[in-house]
Formats: C-alpha cells, structure tokens, sequence
C-alpha cells in the first residue's frame, strides 16, 4: 500500500519532469519493412541494458522517496503545528505542499538527471545514426552565437545548446542540438524559446544574410503598399523582403542584405514548405487523428480556415481536437526562426504541447520497446522534415531518396 | 499674418514637393538596380556557355544539334542584351534556358557526358545561375510592380509626369520556366 503511494508521487512527479507523452506499446505500428526489423534486433540488446538502468532508477528514487516523503509529510506537521494556517496566510500552501515537492525532488533530481543523460548518451545516438548523424557531442558546437548576434529580439538573449548530432543526411551537412533561448532585463531572465536548433550547409548558392522570423515578432513587418514603397525602407543594414505570398509575408517577416539571395533561398516551394511546417502536424497530431488517413489530414487543415467546411466536419472528437491544434498553430505557435549566411541555415523550430523531443520515457514504469522505438523514430523523422524541405529546394537531389522514412499507421482502437 | 500663413503653406508644399520626388527616385532607382542584377545574371549564364561547349566538343549527332543550338540562342541572348529591348531579351533569355535546360536533361540521361569532372562542375555552375536569375527576376518584378504603382498614383502620377517616368515592362515566366520555380518535392510531413 505504502509502495504503491510512493510509486503513484514519483509518476505524478516524473510528469513534471517527462511531460504527458504517452508511451504505451501499441499506439503506432510500423510498416517499414526489412531496414525497420533489422532496427529493432539491432536496438533490443540497447533497450534491455537501457531498461537495467531504468529499473535501478526507479529503485533508487523509490528507496530515497520512501524516508524523504514521511519526513516531509512530519515537517508539514511541525510547519502547521508551530504555524497555524490562520497565521501563515498565503504560505499556508506552501507549509502544505513544499516540503513533499522539496522531498520528491531531494529524491528524484540525482537519479532522473543520470537516467536522462544515459538516455542521450545510449540509446538515441543509435536512432540518429539511423538517420546517417552518426556524430554525437555533449558540448555542441553548432553556431547557436549566430541567433544572439542577429538583432531578431529587443533584449539581450542567451543561447544554450546541448546535445548535438551532426553528420551526413542524404549528401549534405547537418547538425542539429536542443536549443534553450533565455532573454535578460536588468531585472530578471526569462526563458522564451525551447526547441531544436540545426544547422545544414545549403545545397545551393545563397548570397547575403537572410533572417525569417514570425511576423508577429517583428517591430517592422514587411509591407507592401504605396506609402511603404516610397518612404518605408532603411537605407542601410537588412532590408525588408516582401514577398509574393502575402500568406508568407503575413505569418513571416524576411530581412535580408542581399534582396536576390533571400529570393533564392524563399523560393516559392520553400516558402510553401515553411508554410507546412508552420501547421506544426506531429506525431501527437496523428496520434490524437485516431484512424484519420494523413491525405484527409491535409484536407483538414486547407478546409480548417474555411468556417462553413469546418461545421460541415463531422463532429468527432478526434478531429475537433486536431482542428484545435491546428488553430493553435496558425496562431504562430509552431512558427520557426531561420538565419542563412555564409552557404548555411541556421533553423530553430519551437518543441510543440510542452514536450521535449528526445527525451526518455518516465522510469516509474517498465520501457515498451517498441514504443520507444516508433516514437523516437517519429520525433528524429519530424525534426529531419525541415532538412527535406530544405535539401529538396535543389533539383539535383530532388529525385534523390528522401532519407529514411518510416510509415506509421495508428490503431484504429 | 497672412503672409506668414502663405509662408508656410508655401514651404509645406514645397517639403512636401521635395520628399515626394525623393521617394519617386528611390524607387526608380531601386528598380534599375534590380534590373542591373539581372544582367549581371545573365551575363554570367552567357559566360558559361563556351566552357559547356569546349567540354563536349567532340560531340556528334543529337548532342550536337542541342550544342549548336544553345550557342546560336547564346549570340542572339547577348545581342538583344546589348541593344536592350526586355521584350527582345526576354525572348532571347527564354530561348536559351529552354537550350539550357535540354542539355541539362540530356546531360542527366546520358552518364558519359556527366562522367568528366569538368562538366558536373559547370552543371552545378548552371543550375546556379538558373537560381539566380530565377531570383533576380523576381526581384526585378517586385520593385517593377512598386516602381509601376508608384508613378500612376495620385499625386505622384503628376511628379511622374514632370520626370517623364513611364511604366516599366514585367518579366514574365513561361510555363516551363513556372512549373520549374513552382514544383513542390512529394515529401509527406
């Protein structure tokens, strides 16, 4: 009984830490034939070694919860004993809950932080080299100084990176790291991006510097319009790009020094490209689309705008919640922030629902391999959708295979 | 009073005058500048020309008749460039990708000519310039459309006048040319 108490805080804690990501086995089923067999012999010995560690984790936290929890719970007691709610107002909650949270993180922060780094050091490496990023570094040296040089925010802003894979993906350089961006006052520091920052060598000849932000954060968006025509342009430093999609230029503000160079990077199919991902569809997506086919998905969101097709959709759950993510997305929260200089992209896409790409699963429970597998497959997958579209602007490589691609299909249950 | 009023009614005007004829050359110089980056483009998809051919020189038959052709539409390319018509250079340029864009495709279908070292270089050298002056000409159409609407506005169209500014010619593309700009890779997101 008391085991199972301690075994419910430390996965009502391990969500604080872990996110909602639902890692049951079953949610996908993969149909990627002989590469994807040979995938999972390859990663079972992996995940049985990776499940050892799990295992002793959560012994470990659970041993350390068993005597911190009853401990905080006696220090609630004296808190309230010597402090009666009556007097301690606001901080009666505190006296409540704090020395359990306190207690939960004295626990869990050590052995979590461990399970965490042996994830990244163990198990994803082998799903990137899948991917053909066979290199792996804890000290990133993507060029992350390139977001804090730029000028996009007002204030002051710090880039950390951590946990870099680089290599070969289908012919062309690639690096890719997460990506935390904290803003500074003289006051306080708030975090105000956390996503995934990579770096690829352009297959084509860029000229200048470019820089795509989402509208909404720029002071200046790009207008079109007489008035702006005639007096509305710097005469120095990046310019304003307005493009011919004003669907582009109303979700996207393009600066760039080099107005031809910024065209041939926003060529019409990439700024349509962008345009897609901006709908931000992910495996969540899916997931959530139950037995919705990705054609009808794509339907979906072109007919989501259109309100008299929307009350037509048939009214069921699993669409009015994609509709809702969708409507999410095109308020800008999955836009992403791009830089080209020097034949490079620098591209940071936002994590989506509060969920970290690449992290393990919770370790109050037993790993269900194949889950795992799929899910960390689709994570790496969707991140690598940004380098085809890239790699895919240049006709030499157009008719090139696209990478790895696996088919998920999501049980109809 | 009054005459201070004139005054500055009369110094308004007079501003105003001024800042809107600025802005009426800014944007026509914007725009010849966008033209001058076309030529540079073109210039240099000319230049690359003669490289092509001495590279597959020895060529016979089919590959032949596409080589002679791409140097003839490169002669009338750059003696419509030098007498400046758009139309005429438009139709010259046009006549020259689409050259272009057979050796290209009979160059892909056609290993041993891709073979040599010396002609995938030029390739990637082609394929480049084609971006950039498919770049290049939408820029130059961006600032024409600005330049166009700026001078046939009221009250520029009267500024307009008095600096005998006319309406400029788009570039437009071909369907090949659009269908080439316009195709989206099938990857599934």
């Amino acid at each position: 009984m008391y085991d199972k108490l301690i075994h419910k805080l430390i996965g009502w804690y391990g969500q604080i830490g872990f996110g909602q990501r639902k890692w049951t086995a079953g949610s996908y089923t993969a149909s990627a034939g002989d590469e994807h067999t040979a995938f999972v012999t390859k990663m079972a010995p992996v995940l049985d070694e990776f499940e050892t560690i799990r295992a002793d984790t959560y012994r470990t936290v659970m041993a350390r919860a068993k005597w911190m929890v009853p401990t905080a719970i006696v220090a609630s007691i004296v808190g309230f004993a010597v402090l009666p709610v009556s007097e301690a107002g606001d901080g009666s909650l505190f006296i409540l809950f704090g020395p359990l949270v306190l207690a939960m993180t004295a626990a869990a922060h050590g052995p979590s932080t461990a399970y965490r780094s042996a994830f990244k050091a163990q198990v994803i490496p082998h799903f990137f080299t899948r991917f053909g990023l066979d290199g792996y570094t804890t000290t990133p040296r993507i060029h992350a100084q390139a977001l804090e040089t730029s000028g996009i925010w007002n204030q002051a802003i710090t880039c950390k990176t951590e946990d870099e894979f680089s290599g070969l993906y289908r012919g062309h350089s690639v690096a890719l790291a997460e990506l935390r961006i904290d803003a500074s006052d003289k006051d306080s520091t708030t975090e105000i991006f956390n996503g995934i920052l990579m770096e690829f060598e352009l297959p084509r000849e860029v000229t200048g510097r470019t820089v795509i932000v989402p509208a909404a954060w720029s002071s200046e968006p790009a207008k079109s319009g007489l008035f702006n025509t005639v007096f509305g342009r710097p005469v120095v430093g990046l310019q304003p790009v307005v493009l011919e999609s004003p669907g582009f230029n109303a979700k996207y503000a393009v600066k760039s020094d080099d107005q031809v160079g910024a065209r041939v990077l926003l060529s019409p199919a990439f700024m349509e490209r962008l345009m897609q991902l901006n709908t931000g569809i992910t495996s969540r997506e899916f997931e959530s689309m139950g037995r919705f086919q990705k054609s009808f998905v794509r339907s979906l969101v072109a007919a989501s705008a259109n309100a008299t097709v929307k009350a037509a959709l048939p009214k069921d759950a699993h669409v009015l919640e994609f509709l809702q993510t969708a409507k999410a997305a095109s308020r800008g929260d999955a836009q992403v922030v791009a830089i080209a200089e020097n034949g490079r992209l620098l591209i940071a896409v936002p994590k989506s629902e509060n969920i970290d790409y690449f992290e393990p699963p919770p370790y109050h429970v037993a790993i269900e391999p194949e889950a795992v597998l799929m899910q960390l497959s689709v994570d790496i997958q969707n991140a690598l959708d940004v380098a085809d579209a890239i790699f895919d602007l240049d006709y030499r490589t157009r008719h090139a295979p696209t990478g790895l691609r696996l088919v998920t299909e999501v049980n109809a249950a | 009073m009054t005459w201070l009023i004139l005054l500055a009614a009369l110094s308004m005007i007079i501003i105003t005058y001024i800042v809107m004829r600025n802005g009426l050359v800014a944007v026509e110089q914007r725009a010849n500048a966008s033209w001058s980056g076309i030529e540079v483009q073109l210039k240099r998809r000319h230049d690359l020309i003669p490289s092509l051919v001495k590279s597959v020189k020895a060529a016979q038959g089919h590959e032949r008749g596409i080589i002679d052709s791409m140097v003839k539409a490169r002669e009338n390319a750059i003696a419509a460039l030098a007498k400046g018509d758009i139309k005429d250079i438009a139709s010259a340029e046009g006549a020259l990708a689409s050259g272009l864009r057979a050796f290209v495709s009979y160059a892909e279908s056609n290993p041993q000519i891709t073979a040599t070292g010396n002609i995938q270089t030029l390739q990637r050298q082609i394929e480049d310039t084609e971006d950039q002056v498919a770049a290049a000409r939408r820029f130059y159409n961006a600032t024409t459309a600005e330049y166009n609407t700026a001078i046939k506005s009221v009250p520029w169209n009267v500024i307009a006048n008095q600096m005998s500014l006319s309406a400029r010619q788009m570039i437009e593309f071909t369907a090949a040319e659009s269908a080439d700009i316009n195709r989206v890779p099938d990857v599934s997101l």
